[in-house]
This record gives C-alpha cells, sequence and structure tokens, in this order.
C-alpha cells in the first residue's frame, strides 16, 4: 500500500451524528487551515468496537490513526503537537498526557508519575497507532475488546515506557473508575499474555483488570474464563501493584488477591467496633439454603460466589501487635476527637444538623469539630452558629483526622491520611438522600461503621449489604426541617441531572430532551396563567451541574430560579415537584405534597450508571406523570391540595421506623457506641 | 634553654636516663604546662622540640621499664584474628586485629615492657612488625590535636580538661572517658560532653578526665608502671573540690562503659555525690575475658585486686546513694547479675534500653543529657502529660506495651520516652519507642516486659525525659491485668556470687531475655588449689566431698555445688563466674547426671576459659562412669 498524502485519520466514533458546535470539533476543524493536507476525519455512525477498528485499519490509507468522540477534549495543541511530532518519524504509537477531567492548562506540568499511569484511561482513544502496526497486530490480538486494544498494542509491540507529547486529551468522564467497564460478550480473553511487561505497562493492567471485576459486578456475566484472569494477574505480577488498587476499588482489590493466591480466600475487608467485617471469594456454585451471597458471578463455564462475613476482631492479622495502633482501641469519649462535615463548600446538610443537635445535647464532647471551606459562604453562618471550624482538607484536618476517634459525614470521600482511613477507623456515613436506585455496587465498595437509611424500605435493602452498619433513623436533616417554620408560600421544582450532558456544547444541550421538557414547563401558558391568577410563584431548583446554563430557561416573573436553601425551599413549598430527584422525599417527610414528571422514563435508567430499585410507580410517594400536560393540568387545577389515601399509606409505610423527634438522638447513640 | 638544647643534641644513653629522670620529667611538665604564647613554649614548637619534651612529661617508668609501640604490616591477612607479643616467651600484649583507620599502619602504642632491646620480642603470627621502644610513652600527631581541641592537660600523673565556671563554680560534674576502638589514633579520649555547652555550665565546673595509661586506658585503676591510681585522681578531685568550696551534695560523676566503671571508683569518698551511669562493667576480670583484653587488661593483676565495681555499686546502695542507671539486659558482660534484677533499693532508677552495649549511651543521650541539665540546674523540670490509653500485649514470654498520649504529649521532640514502674523503692524505666504517630508511644519486641522480674503490675506512667531537663509524666490510666509470676519473681535474686555460701543461695544469669537460675552452695578448699570445682547436681545440698575424681597434679581452692533450676542454658556463664571470682587458673566441672552428659558436655564444651574440662559421672557408680571431656 503506497503512503498517501495524509499522515492521520482521525476516526470519530459518533453514533447519534457528530455535535459540530461543540468544542471539541471545532479544535479539530481548526487545524484544517494549517495542516488541511496532512490528515483526514473519518466520521463512524456505529460504535467502535475491535471488529469494526480493524476493519478501519483494512481500509485507513494514513500512516497513523486517532480514534475519538466528540464527548472527548482536546488542547488546543493537541493537533499541532501530534502532527509536527509524528511528520519526520515512524513510531509505534504517539500519546498525549491523557486526562478524565478538564484538561491541564499546564501539560506539561502533569506529573508523569505512577499514580497518573495507575490513572490514565487506556481505551483506544486519544492514541496516535501506527495503521499498519495496529493492523499486524489485530491479526494477533483481533480478539480482545476495544478497551484492551491499546494495552494489548503495547504488550504486542513490546512498548514498554511511553512519553506523553506536551498535549492534552480528555476522555471528559471518570464514571469508568467509579462502575467499571463492561466488555463486549464474546470476548475470551482480557489481554494477551506475553510476558516482561514494564511496571508502567503493569500499573496499566491492573487499572485495567481492577475496572473489569467492578463492571462484572454489574453485569455479572462474561466469557472471559477465570484461568485468563489467573494467568493475568500472575504473569504481570499485578499483586505487587495492589497498592494503587486499595483506595478506590478495595472489593477488586480482595479479589486480584485471591485470582492469585485462591487458597487465600477470606479477606478482611473493613474494621469494625465489635467485629470486622470480611469478603471471601469461592469458585462454583453456592450451598443450597446457604444465605445469599453479595454476587453470583459467571466467567466462561466457572462461577465465582462473592460472600460478606463478620469475624471478631481479635481474628484479625496483625491485631496484637503492639507496633500498629487500633483505631477502635478506645471508646468514644468526652476526650475523643471528632470531624463532621457535608460538602466543602457546602453546608446545610445531614451533617451541619447532626452536628448542631450533638454541640446543644453533648456539650461535654469539647473536640467536636465541623470541617469546611473557608471560602464556603456558610463558613460566617456556621461561625456565627458557634460550631467548631476547621478548613476541610486542610494539614489541620488532617492531623485533626488522625487523632479522631469518629467522622461524621453527607459525603464519603475517601480520606487516607498516615495510614489511616475509613477502612480502619469510624466513619458514620449520614447519606445526602435516601437510595431510591440501586446502589448496591457502589455501597459495597465503601467503607463505613453505620449506614444511616430512612424507613424500613431503605433500610431492608442496606441491611442485605450492611446488616450490621445499617441504621434506621432517618435523616438529620428532616428532624430539622420538622423543626422549621412550614408556611407554604410557593411551588417548587427540583430537576436532576443527567450523566449524558456533561460536555455537550451550548446548541446540543439546547437540543437536549432534559433541556426542553424543563423548559417547556416553565414557560407553559397555561402554568403561567395560573400562577399568575393565584398568585403564585414557581420557584426551580437547578441541579448544581446545570447553574452554568441558567440563562437558557425561560424564567419569568412568576417562574424564579430560587436562591432559597434546599431546606428553606422545601420548607416554604406547597407542594414539590421532580422528576428523579430525592430531594423531594424531605417535603413527603413533612407531609407536603410532591409529584414525578418522568418525560424520559424509558431512556433515564438506560443512560444513568445505576438502576431504579424503587418503582415510582408503585411506591412512589406522589402522582407520576410523563406527559406534560398531566403535569400541569395536575397544577393548576390543584389536584395537588386534595388529601390523597394511597400516597399517604405509602408515605407511612415508606417512613416506617423514623421517628421525627429522635431522628439526631439515635444516631448520637450509636455513634457513641462504636 | 641550654639543658634543652643539650638533650636536643645528644641523645646517647647518658642523656636519656638523664633527660627522663624525675628532675627532667618535672622540668619537662613544667615547659609544656607553661603559656602555648610563652617564650619557652614558642622556642620550642621553633625547634620541634614538642613530640620530644611531651614524651619527657610523660609519666615516668621504673628503671627498667619501657613503652613500645607495635607496627605491624600486612594486618588483611590476620584481620579478625588474635595475636601475642611475646618477651623471652612470654606475653607482654595481645590483642584481635582490627582495621586501622583509612590510611594508617596497625599500631599498639604503649605497651609496657622490661626490655628495650627488640631482639628479645617475637609476635606469634606470621607477620612483618615493628617495634619501637623507649623511655617515654608514644603519641599521635591526631592525639595531640584531639587534646588540644579538647583542653586536655596534664597535671602530674592525671590528665584532664576543665570546663564552664572555673572561677566560681557551685557544682563540679566530673566525666571519666570509655573506649575508642582498639585502633584508633586517639587512644584516650575524654567524655567532653559537646552538647553541654557554657551556658549550661555557668555555676558548674567540669573535669573531663583522660583515662592515659597503658595502651588505651587501665579503667584509671593503675598508672603504666601498675600502681594504683586511686589516691593521686581522688586528692585532684578533692583539691578541686576544696578549692571552690563546693558541697559534695553537689557532686556528679558521670561514665558510660570504661567511663562508667571509673566513675564508681571515683565517687567512693563521695557518698552525698550523684552517679550517672550507663552500662558500666561490674566485673572487670570477667569483662577481659574476652579476645580484645585476655591478653592484655586480662593479665595485668592489680586490675584483679582492685574492689570490684559491683562491690562498690553494692555499698552505694547500702548507702542510698542517688544513682541513674542505663542499661541493657543484652549486657551479661557487663551486667554481671546486678542492675537487672536489683530492685527495692532507695533513690536508684534503673533505665533499661533495648540493644547491645554500645547502643545505649547514644540511644539514651537525650534523657543522659536531660538528668546531667537537672543536675546543672538545680533540678530536673516536671510538667504532666495525660496518657490516655493503655494497651497490653501478651507475647510467649513477655508482654509489650502500648500508650496514646495527649497532644501535649504529641508534641514532644526528641526526647527518651519510657514507661515506668516501681520496684519496690527503686523507680524502673524501660525504655519505649515512638510510632510514626505522634500520639503513640509503645515498647518494640525488644522492649518487652518480663513477668519473672519486671514491675508489671505496678507501671504507673508514661515519661518522656528531653535532653534539655524537661521531664514529663502521664500517669497511666489503668492497671495492666497480666499478674507477674510470684514463684519465679521471688526466686530472682541479685545477690552476688558467693565463694563461701554455706547455705544453698540463688544465683541468676540474665541474657538478653533469658535468664537462668541456679541454687548454690560454696567453699573453698585447698589454699594451694588452682583449681575453680563446680559440681551440677541435682540438689544443691548434695555432699559432692566424697567424689573421687582424676584431677591430674591439680588441687581445688574453691568448690561449687550447683543444682540448676532452669535446665543447662548459661550453666557456662556459671561456671566462668566462678572461676574469676575465685581467681583460679583452671576450672573443673563435674556433672553429676550421666542422664544429661551430652547436654551438658554441648554447654560447657563453649565455656570460654583456657583451661577447663569437663567430667559427666553418674550418680550411682560415678567411678565407672567418668567420662573425661578436655575441652581446654
Amino acid at each position: 500500500m503506497p503512503d498517501s498524502i495524509h499522515l492521520v485519520t482521525i476516526v470519530l466514533e459518533a453514533p447519534g451524528g457528530v455535535d459540530r458546535e461543540s468544542v471539541m470539533y471545532r479544535r479539530l476543524i481548526a487545524a484544517r487551515l494549517r495542516y488541511e493536507a496532512q490528515f483526514l476525519i473519518l466520521q463512524v455512525d456505529e460504535p467502535l468496537t475491535t471488529e469494526k477498528i480493524t476493519r478501519l485499519s483494512e481500509i485507513v490509507e494514513t500512516k497513523y490513526v486517532v480514534f475519538m468522540r466528540t464527548s472527548h477534549q482536546l488542547a488546543p495543541t493537541y493537533m499541532t503537537t501530534m502532527l509536527d511530532y509524528l511528520r519526520p518519524r515512524t513510531v509505534y504509537l504517539a500519546e498525549p498526557v491523557m486526562y478524565t477531567g478538564v484538561i491541564s492548562k499546564n501539560v506539561a506540568a502533569t506529573k508523569i508519575d505512577d499514580a497518573y499511569r495507575y490513572a490514565r484511561d487506556t481505551d483506544v482513544f486519544g492514541v496516535v497507532f501506527n495503521t499498519r502496526r495496529l493492523r499486524d497486530a489485530l491479526e494477533a490480538i483481533g480478539d480482545v475488546d476495544r478497551s484492551a486494544l491499546y494495552l494489548s498494542y503495547r504488550l504486542y509491540w513490546s512498548i514498554g515506557t511511553v512519553k506523553p507529547l506536551a498535549t492534552g486529551f480528555s476522555v471528559a468522564s471518570d464514571t469508568k473508575a467509579a462502575i467499571g467497564l463492561q466488555i463486549a460478550q464474546d470476548v475470551t480473553r482480557l489481554v494477551p499474555l506475553i510476558p516482561a511487561a514494564s511496571r508502567e505497562v503493569r500499573l496499566h493492567l491492573v487499572r485495567y483488570l481492577a475496572l473489569f471485576l467492578r463492571g462484572m459486578r454489574a453485569g455479572k456475566v462474561t466469557q472471559v474464563a477465570l484461568a485468563n484472569l489467573r494467568d493475568v494477574v500472575r504473569s504481570y505480577g499485578l499483586v505487587e501493584m495492589l497498592r494503587f488498587v486499595e483506595p478506590l476499588q478495595p472489593v477488586e482489590a480482595s479479589w486480584i488477591r485471591w485470582l492469585s493466591d485462591p487458597e487465600s480466600d477470606t479477606h478482611l475487608y473493613k474494621q469494625l467496633s465489635d467485629s470486622d467485617s470480611y469478603l471471601s471469594f469461592t469458585e462454583g456454585e453456592r450451598a443450597e439454603g446457604a444465605q445469599p451471597p453479595l454476587y453470583e458471578l459467571h466467567f466462561g463455564g466457572a462461577t465465582v460466589v462473592i460472600e460478606k462475613s463478620y469475624r471478631p476482631r481479635d481474628l484479625r492479622p496483625g491485631y496484637s501487635r503492639a507496633a500498629s495502633y487500633d483505631f477502635y482501641s478506645r471508646p468514644i469519649s468526652p476526650l475523643s476527637t471528632m470531624i463532621f462535615f457535608d460538602r466543602p463548600l457546602q453546608a446545610d446538610d445531614n451533617a451541619e444538623h447532626l452536628y448542631e443537635y450533638f454541640r446543644a445535647n453533648h456539650g461535654e464532647y469539647t473536640e467536636a469539630y465541623f470541617a469546611l471551606n473557608p471560602k464556603s459562604p456558610d463558613w460566617e453562618r456556621l461561625q456565627a452558629k458557634g460550631f467548631k471550624l476547621i478548613p476541610i482538607f486542610t494539614t489541620e484536618f488532617y492531623e485533626k483526622f488522625l487523632i479522631s476517634d469518629l467522622v461524621v459525614s453527607s459525603q464519603i470521600y475517601n480520606i487516607r491520611y498516615r495510614g489511616k482511613s475509613f477502612a480502619n477507623s469510624r466513619f458514620v456515613y449520614l447519606q445526602h438522600g435516601i437510595q431510591l436506585n440501586d446502589m448496591t455496587d457502589w455501597i459495597l465498595s465503601k467503607y463505613f461503621d453505620v449506614f444511616v437509611a430512612t424507613g424500613q424500605l431503605e433500610a431492608d435493602y442496606l441491611r442485605k449489604l450492611a446488616p450490621v452498619e445499617t441504621l434506621n433513623s432517618g435523616l438529620p436533616r428532616f428532624e430539622a426541617l420538622t423543626r422549621t417554620p412550614h408556611e407554604p408560600q410557593h411551588l417548587l421544582f427540583m430537576p436532576t441531572w443527567r450523566f449524558n450532558l456533561h460536555q455537550v456544547s451550548t446548541e446540543q444541550f439546547a437540543q437536549s430532551e432534559y433541556f426542553r421538557a424543563i423548559d417547556a414547563v416553565l414557560a407553559d401558558p397555561k402554568l403561567l396563567a395560573f400562577l399568575e391568577e393565584t398568585g403564585r410563584t414557581l420557584h426551580v431548583k437547578l441541579h448544581p451541574n446545570v447553574e452554568k446554563r441558567a440563562g437558557q430557561f425561560r424564567f419569568s416573573r412568576n417562574v424564579v430560579r430560587t436562591d432559597l436553601s434546599y431546606r428553606e425551599a422545601i420548607a416554604s413549598a406547597e407542594m414539590v415537584f421532580t422528576d428523579y430527584s430525592s430531594a423531594v422525599l424531605d417535603a413527603a417527610f413533612i407531609g407536603t405534597p410532591i409529584a414525578y414528571y418522568h418525560w424520559d422514563a424509558a431512556d433515564f435508567f438506560h443512560e444513568q450508571p445505576y438502576e431504579g430499585r424503587v418503582d415510582y410507580r408503585d411506591d412512589g410517594l406522589g402522582p407520576v406523570f410523563e406527559e406534560h400536560a398531566e403535569l400541569v393540568n395536575h397544577i393548576v387545577h390543584e389536584q395537588y391540595l386534595r388529601p390523597h389515601e394511597l400516597f399517604n399509606a405509602r408515605r407511612e409505610r415508606f417512613f416506617q421506623g423514623v421517628d421525627p423527634q429522635r431522628i439526631n438522638a439515635k444516631i448520637v447513640e450509636r455513634m457513641l457506641s462504636l | 634553654m641550654r639543658k634543652i638544647r643539650a638533650i636536643k643534641r645528644t641523645i646517647t644513653g647518658i642523656a636519656v636516663d638523664a633527660a627522663y629522670s624525675q628532675a627532667g620529667t618535672g622540668i619537662a611538665r613544667k615547659l609544656m604546662a607553661s603559656s602555648t604564647n610563652g617564650p619557652a613554649r614558642r622556642f620550642i614548637n621553633a625547634k620541634g622540640l614538642e613530640s620530644s619534651i611531651r614524651r619527657l612529661a610523660s609519666e615516668n617508668l621504673p628503671q627498667g621499664t619501657y613503652f613500645a609501640k607495635l607496627t605491624i604490616a600486612k594486618w588483611h591477612v590476620h584481620k579478625g584474628r588474635g595475636f601475642r607479643l611475646l618477651q623471652d616467651g612470654e606475653v607482654v600484649y595481645g590483642n584481635k586485629i582490627e582495621p586501622p583507620a583509612r590510611g594508617f599502619p596497625l599500631e599498639y602504642r604503649n605497651i609496657i615492657v622490661t626490655s628495650k632491646d627488640p631482639k628479645r620480642f617475637t609476635l606469634d603470627i606470621d607477620a612483618p612488625y615493628e617495634l619501637k621502644i623507649g623511655r617515654g610513652a608514644f603519641t599521635t600527631p591526631q592525639q595531640l590535636k584531639y587534646d588540644h581541641q579538647y583542653g586536655v592537660e596534664q597535671h602530674g600523673d592525671t590528665y584532664y580538661s576543665l570546663r564552664g565556671n572555673t572561677t566560681n563554680p557551685k557544682k563540679l560534674f566530673i566525666t571519666f572517658p570509655g573506649f575508642g576502638p582498639s585502633t584508633s589514633r586517639i587512644s584516650y579520649a575524654v567524655s567532653y560532653l559537646k552538647a553541654i555547652s557554657n551556658a549550661d555550665l555557668k555555676d558548674t565546673l567540669m573535669v573531663c578526665f583522660q583515662d592515659r595509661y597503658l595502651a588505651a586506658g587501665s579503667y584509671m585503676m593503675v598508672d603504666n608502671a601498675g600502681r594504683p591510681l586511686y589516691g593521686r585522681v581522688w586528692q585532684t578531685i578533692d583539691d578541686l573540690r576544696t578549692r571552690f568550696a563546693i558541697d559534695p551534695a553537689q557532686m556528679l560523676f558521670f561514665g558510660a562503659s570504661k567511663g562508667g566503671s571509673i566513675a564508681i571508683h571515683y565517687a567512693r569518698d563521695f557518698p552525698a555525690a550523684q552517679l550517672l551511669l550507663a552500662v558500666p562493667q561490674m566485673n572487670l576480670p570477667y569483662y577481659f575475658n574476652k579476645p580484645f583484653f585476655r591478653d592484655n587488661l586480662f593479665r595485668n593483676r592489680a586490675l584483679h585486686d582492685v574492689q570490684q565495681p559491683e562491690d562498690s555499686l553494692r555499698e552505694y546502695f547500702a548507702e542510698e546513694r542517688r544513682i541513674d542507671y542505663f542499661y541493657t539486659n543484652s549486657d551479661e558482660l557487663s551486667n554481671h547479675s546486678l542492675i537487672e534484677l536489683v530492685q527495692d533499693v532507695p533513690n536508684l532508677t534503673k533505665y533499661r534500653i533495648d540493644g547491645v552495649h554500645s547502643d545505649v549511651a547514644r540511644a539514651a543521650l537525650p534523657a543522659m543529657l536531660g538528668i546531667i541539665r537537672g543536675f546543672l540546674g538545680g533540678g530536673q523540670q516536671h510538667r504532666d502529660i495525660g496518657a490516655d490509653e493503655i494497651r497490653s500485649f501478651p507475647q510467649e514470654n513477655g508482654i509489650q506495651v502500648q500508650v496514646r498520649v495527649d497532644s501535649a504529649g504529641s508534641k514532644i521532640n526528641r526526647a527518651n520516652w519510657f514507661i515506668e514502674g516501681w520496684l519496690g523503692r527503686t523507680r524502673f524505666l524501660q525504655s519505649m519507642s515512638e510510632h510514626s504517630y505522634e500520639f503513640l508511644k509503645f515498647t518494640s519486641d525488644k522492649q518487652q516486659l518480663y513477668p519473672a522480674y519486671d514491675p508489671i503490675q505496678h507501671l504507673s506512667a508514661v515519661v518522656a525525659i528531653e535532653a534539655n531537663g524537661t521531664q514529663w509524666t502521664g500517669t497511666l490510666p489503668g492497671s495492666l491485668m497480666h499478674g507477674s509470676n510470684q514463684e519465679v519473681q521471688r526466686s530472682m535474686s541479685a545477690s552476688a556470687l558467693s565463694l563461701r555460701a554455706k547455705h544453698p543461695e540463688t544465683y541468676v544469669v540474665l541474657d538478653g531475655d533469658r535468664f537462668a537460675r541456679f541454687r548454690y552452695r560454696s567453699y573453698g578448699a585447698d589454699t594451694e588449689g588452682d583449681t575453680m570445682e563446680v559440681h551440677f547436681v541435682s540438689n544443691a545440698e548434695i555432699d559432692v566431698t566424697g567424689e573421687t575424681l582424676d584431677r591430674g597434679e591439680h588441687k581445688a581452692s574453691h568448690v561449687a555445688v550447683v543444682e540448676p533450676l532452669d535446665g543447662w542454658a548459661m550453666a557456662d556463664l556459671l561456671a566462668l563466674r566462678f572461676v574469676i571470682a575465685a581467681k583460679a587458673e583452671r576450672l573443673l566441672i563435674v556433672v553429676h547426671a550421666a542422664g544429661s552428659a551430652d547436654e551438658a558436655v554441648d554447654t560447657f564444651g563453649a565455656v570460654d576459659w583456657k583451661a577447663s574440662s569437663v567430667i559427666a559421672i553418674g550418680d550411682e557408680a560415678p567411678s565407672s562412669h567418668e567420662v573425661p571431656v578436655n575441652v581446654s
């Protein structure tokens, strides 16, 4: 095949059409000004699979090929840097500095170390491949999943180290790190087994394996054989790399240990007050009549069962070592340092409310601190309330964390400091809301001593995953809400967010169903007339991710962006509606009518990283509308004002076990006994 | 000046004799003591006479006695092996070959000999050597520089430097030196304690003695001629004390290792003085019975005949002197079963440090400086910290302890940490390790507490001693539940080994984390005898006088009848202590247990004594089972 004039083909995966106004696309096109003759853009309207890439490698005539999506991000210098680098050379591959979030303005300052290599997304995107070498390699490695192609290519050509060029590329999504990856169903091996991989490649491999296993917990079935996984772990010595996996994927770290040594089937997962929790892995069907396992997963012909158990503390390896400190060794006492926090920049959530209660009722605990970013607008407010504030995520915070006996938060952050983490110390997770979606895989990846549930339904769900840790007390925020004067003044709309809109252009956002559905409600003539006639206002609490696009919505005199806090907005609403936000349950808790507007019910759970657990129609605490007109009618005919026996009964059942007056007391009682 | 020129010009035998006469030495000493800027010293320096005058000024040996300097070439071949220098076939010096300082020859200076004819000397290893013999002591440029740097001066037959307040001191702080490496170019150091500043010494005169005798020091027990030094050194100390009218209670004697033994020796006539000791040798001949010393200090009879530090210290205990004593259990050679076990002695504080002998002074330096500064400043500053939590971790033989201290305790830097308890009236402090978490202190595996002899039920506090003299104490929040082994504890005697124990007594040998108890009787036998006879029996009351043993031409000077209570472990050390205590030439070990003969032979096969033998006999028919085993 003769060399073509063009140097690089950019294969753009865009099944739904190209977002031509996206920054990414415009940057690609802009490069044509100088380099038109040097690259081609090949738009592909179907998902890129290994098979598709194999076919492409056969038809692409340029010396190099790179794969991208329009949802990705390019540094302004990407094209220039790549082309300038590739023009005089023949190389196996060239890659930029890879990001999962925003590309650094100073790419050259990004530290290329083990942490970078471990965190780097290793899909095919953004990397420039030598087309012919890719084609050659695919003859051997064409059976791996697309997500493993980059790694397999490096293994195949023994590319031990790669120095990234001083430009950036971002896949603009970190979802994979949270939920793992799903590979093609017919794939039977993860990566080829080619010895003598470099440390750099092994770091990539261990992450890839961890993400694959994480994805398996959701997917449950694969054709990849267990034997192949064991070979990968052993051949590449991946157990030596587990310290990178443990902080964010602790289940997978244990799992990889087991793959390496099936004899060691039980692994300490988290220390707890009375007994520690362990994960055990076994190959084979579970015994009949045994407790349902956390997971039953199928690898080729083999079944792997993952179970959780609790064992006395003194059985823990290293328990009796004077040289190690057991953060559970002393009971919580008034001398104990405790740290409470909500989000770094925003308090007014469960930790704040619990802290306020705790300070008022347990003044003898003088070393209880509330952590917050001093730049938060809440800082002064809480200071005025007499909170003992410390700046969150500073050295002072971490030093306090080290000596603390307890951390209480509405957020789960991966806090690690000098060997202390929530794996070996007490943590009360208050939650931000109520689990309506199936978050099993996420919950099982987190460390907590207490998981606060609201109502019997949620508690039952959580107890299957964390029987010892679950506490059905209700959220501290609810107790505060019941104490806030409830004077209905307006309607409140709280739409939540869609993950697939993270990187879209303004134009594409405006064309999204999400925008159109919400905006249609805000500008509905019947609704506006109703508001005008009745002197009501519709307050809209946009999701923080949408705030920057608020200008695109049609707000008006009676439809306003509220600047009230969630609590104030809910306490003063006579009716609250949302698409999927669990925040409306705060309203339901204090008896305010709620409603759901599911304009995209069919697609919503498909596009989100989790599945619905609660059926809104069967268990929802308010009516569910799929049509715009139904929602508007419900409001303008004031149907929400009518007493509704069904929803009242559901509400009672939903919040069963929660004593509105003793939410905080119950949590405090439990946390002090840890 | 004329005299000096004459010395320079005429190096004849007569002149040398004249120069080294008492008068010559006196003049030389005067010259060397004169001002360094004075005309006499300037002249000496200009003419390059300093080393000659210095040798003249050095201690004068009796007629017919000389200093020798042995230089061994090609020492690499013999590295790690022993050598001996013989004069007419008799050993006059020996040591174990260690590498000298880089770039320097292997030298042993100031060996005392009785002939100046090198032909009468031989070396028992096949290595080229050079022997220089003279009337004056040998030195090195490094030693001279060192002496100058630290202000060490000769005062008669004593050598010391003075620091601090030399005009109107209210206190006297006296230090004695330890050993340096055997091949050092600076054979005679001082314990100068650089960390102690002039500000610390504003009310104190510090006297740093130098042990400038024999090849590497004589423990300041004897001079080069073997004459006891006690009177001369005591006089020096007492002159300084009386010159400034210092209250004896305001005196502190300090020394580590050899220096500790010297400090004990010279504190004798100052009962009100304080003692700060680190790993002193309790029994010098026992300590010298090892390759480095066996053919030098061990051969010096005077060192066998002086009162041993152990005996002095036992007297001081009885006098209730204030003593701070740092030691390690892994140092049986120095400890000799005293400090490890002694208890209920008023005013004694025992600081147990982990590690070997040479680790102790370095590891415990902050605490020792703290004690010194406490003395210099009129008392340690005591402050409180909180001990929030104590946990214990039982191990096979002992326990480990973990203590969490409060935020004030967490902020203490560069201190020594201890867990404190009381052994009757004796304060006991076991060193602790610091965890990387500042709030956590713990006893490591090597810092375990042992129920047999440690006050586990009487641990009362966690203590931090800073080098600045501040002592922090945190009362423990609870006691440890692990009980002591009362039965074993009762038999953990710290009594001295006796050669006249009419009725059975208990003696304990302790080494590291192991100990062995022995019940024994002992008595003197033939005053003409040369053998210490140690019978190991199943009951210490058994009469062994009727045993018929083949002793050859030798006779027993002393007999011990020993019943091991904990098996054969360390029975060899006990036997060694007996033979040294008896000052006997030979050691005869008789094992009265045919059944355990093999085990006994294994144990005593390793006994480190040049002339020893083991006989194992059966209880029922001793003569028919006699199995002589010569292990010498």
